[in-house]
């Protein structure tokens, strides 16, 4: 299993605790890095963030529970770290949104759009839900990425 | 004793005579683009120079919206719409005029205090490297208009939402969300009030491969008791709409929006395109005719009104846009550097049968923007009052004038102030004792000082019936209200 930390912390267990542990990644014969996320951009120091790693096209964003990994991240600060460890080479996207009234929703107005912050990868999405290929980066060494909320 | 007109002659040589300007904006005439540099965060509280009687039962407050900040660290925005907005306030009583200004704190205006520079792209202009906006109210701005609905005062834009201002103090209490589902959605600068009391306003999305027209329906207290979100058939700009006794009318004009690199570049005006009058029931707000007219552009509208089967509305029409794109931006091919005419707009009033759809246009040969009624009356034929502009090719805008116009008699008056003087929304107001008034403020360009004019109404030709003057110029704005003590 992969592991997670959050400000150098392993909360691994605690999102399976959450019944968010990771999907079950064989670890291959292959390289294996480090991701680092960045979140930037909070304005409210309360709630938690959902955040979800991808390595496909075809569940990106579905909330389907077909991710690598799922996180949830109470907030302290106007910054959120997120590490990921033991991932495989390979093509990934995030996604994530900023539950700031804990209602484990991502609250949107009557027209559909989303009235809590959210972001993807590339910082994609600035005319709607971003599409893997948008907010897809590769991952072929240790990397930081900085995600900033919509 | 001077007639109205010496006394306005007199009035502007007293101020050319004593007077230097404080705030650096110099505009119109000057070929300038500098507009509202250097304006201060606030006015205090000033007494202006009044000329002439100011009634006694003439108390209360003429709240304006201006779009005052428009130069930070540097950066110049290019349009007057991108300037953060700041509420005036004239105050009258005891025959005296005071003045105070406050910058309305909206999260951009804060968020770029803190930071001392623009962050976010303006809808005509952008500074380097902008952050990207959350919402629809990260960038607003809050400086088109400043209505009170029930008891409160409130600053509005047209693309995001409203803020709620303190009418004592002009400091901001914070964003309106009408209600959860409501959060950033559009909230127009030009909310028309029903016969009941009731409020009505809409907000334009267009965004994201929508186009979507939500209609508000606040009670007299400003609650909100409906609302409906109309899809539309074409993404075309929406400033405001008018209110009959049965219809919502919206006005779709062929200005379309399309994401571009900013707001106003985004949209493109199809000449060959079509605008729609939507006429929306008032019982259910569903549809309840759309009528095609040719390609035109509108902000604002006179009041509209029912006779029979005939609903009758006017507007300020545009044969284009370009008075957005080009005519209220700031550079070489402003309505303020050269030729104003080019962006004028007429004062026509549409006929529409209700039964049929069949519809005419009378045109008034005037050309006119800002348009009010008196708001008591809102389904009354009356004689609508606004800026007149000047037709005359080469004309500017300190050439504006006075004007009221009936559009179903075409009775007309005008005064006109001469040239160096730039007016602004004339507002129809009443005394305690039930007299009414025009009220407005104007520039004397040549002397860089602004100023609040007071006529009778219906007797605009006789002149004011007195004036008061600041010893600078405060910003030019755009919409506001008077609230009566």
């Amino acid at each position: 299993m992969k592991r997670l930390s959050h400000t150098s912390k392993t909360i691994t267990s605690m999102l399976a605790l959450l019944g968010l542990a990771c999907s079950p990644l064989t670890l291959a014969e292959q390289s294996q890095h480090q991701l680092t996320l960045l979140i930037k951009g909070y304005e409210e120091s309360k709630g938690t963030t959902y955040l979800s790693l991808y390595d496909d096209a075809e569940h990106f964003n579905k909330m389907d529970g077909k991710s690598v990994a799922n996180v949830q991240q109470r907030i302290n600060g106007d910054t959120l770290r997120i590490t990921f460890h033991d991932l495989n080479a390979g093509e990934y996207a995030v996604s994530l949104y900023h539950d700031a009234n804990n209602n484990r929703e991502l609250d949107r107005n009557m027209l559909g759009i989303p009235s809590e912050p959210y972001g993807f990868s590339n910082d994609a999405g600035a005319f709607g839900p971003a599409k893997f290929n948008k907010a897809s980066f590769k991952l072929e060494e240790d990397k930081t990425i900085v995600i900033n909320l919509r | 004793m001077p007639n109205r007109r010496q006394f306005i002659q007199q009035m502007g040589a007293a101020s050319a005579l004593g007077l230097g300007a404080k705030a650096g904006l110099s505009l119109a005439g000057t070929g300038s683009d500098t507009a509202f540099n250097g304006v201060p965060k606030q006015f205090p509280k000033t007494r202006l120079r009044v000329e002439g009687q100011w009634p006694e039962d003439l108390v209360g407050n003429l709240y304006r919206n201006s779009p005052a900040m428009l130069e930070r660290d540097g950066f110049q925005h290019s349009h007057l719409f991108d300037g953060d907005g700041m509420i005036q306030r004239f105050t009258l009583e005891g025959g005296q005029v005071y003045h105070q200004a406050q910058m309305v704190a909206t999260h951009k205006y804060l968020a770029e205090e803190e930071a001392g520079r623009f962050l976010y792209r303006g809808l005509g202009s952008s500074p380097p490297n902008p952050r990207s906006s959350r919402n629809n109210d990260t960038a607003n701005p809050a400086n088109i208009s400043v209505r009170k609905m029930g008891d409160k005062l409130f600053a509005l834009w047209e693309a995001g939402s409203a803020y709620e201002i303190d009418p004592d103090t002009l400091a901001t209490y914070g964003r309106v969300d009408w209600s959860d589902d409501l959060k950033h959605l559009p909230f127009s600068a030009h909310p028309l009030r029903d016969a009941n009391g009731d409020w009505w306003n809409i907000g334009s999305w267009i965004y994201g491969g929508q186009a979507r027209t939500i209609v508000y329906q606040l009670d007299a207290k400003a609650n909100l008791k409906r609302v409906k979100a109309i899809p539309m058939q074409q993404a075309g700009y929406m400033h405001a709409f008018a209110l009959s006794p049965r219809f919502v009318i919206l006005v779709n004009t062929a200005n379309i929006y399309s994401a571009g690199k900013n707001y106003f570049d985004s949209f493109h005006f199809d000449a060959k395109g079509k605008s729609e009058i939507i006429l929306l029931d008032k019982n259910d707000l569903s549809v309840f005719k759309t009528i095609d007219i040719p390609a035109n552009f509108v902000f604002h509208f006179g009041n509209a009104f029912e006779l029979g089967d005939e609903l009758c509305f006017s507007m300020a029409e545009y044969k284009n846009a370009d008075v957005m794109s080009k005519g209220l931006g700031l550079g070489p091919q402003s309505a303020f550097a050269k030729d104003a005419t080019q962006y004028n707009s007429e004062l026509n009033l549409y006929r529409i049968n209700i039964k049929t759809g069949r519809w005419r246009k009378e045109h008034s040969q005037l050309s006119m923007e800002f348009p009010n009624i008196k708001e008591s009356q809102p389904f009354k034929p009356q004689s609508i009052i606004g800026m007149g502009r000047p037709v005359s090719p080469g004309s500017k805008t300190d050439q504006d004038y006075l004007l009221s116009y009936h559009p179903l008699t075409a009775e007309q008056e005008v005064f006109d102030f001469g040239k160096g003087f730039t007016i602004e929304e004339p507002l129809f107001v009443r005394s305690k004792n039930g007299q009414e008034y025009v009220l407005h403020t104007l520039a004397n360009r040549d002397t860089q000082q602004t100023g609040i004019a007071l006529f009778r109404a219906g007797q605009l030709a006789a002149g004011p019936v007195s004036m008061a003057w600041a010893e600078e110029q405060f910003p030019f704005g755009f919409h506001g209200c008077f609230v009566g003590a």
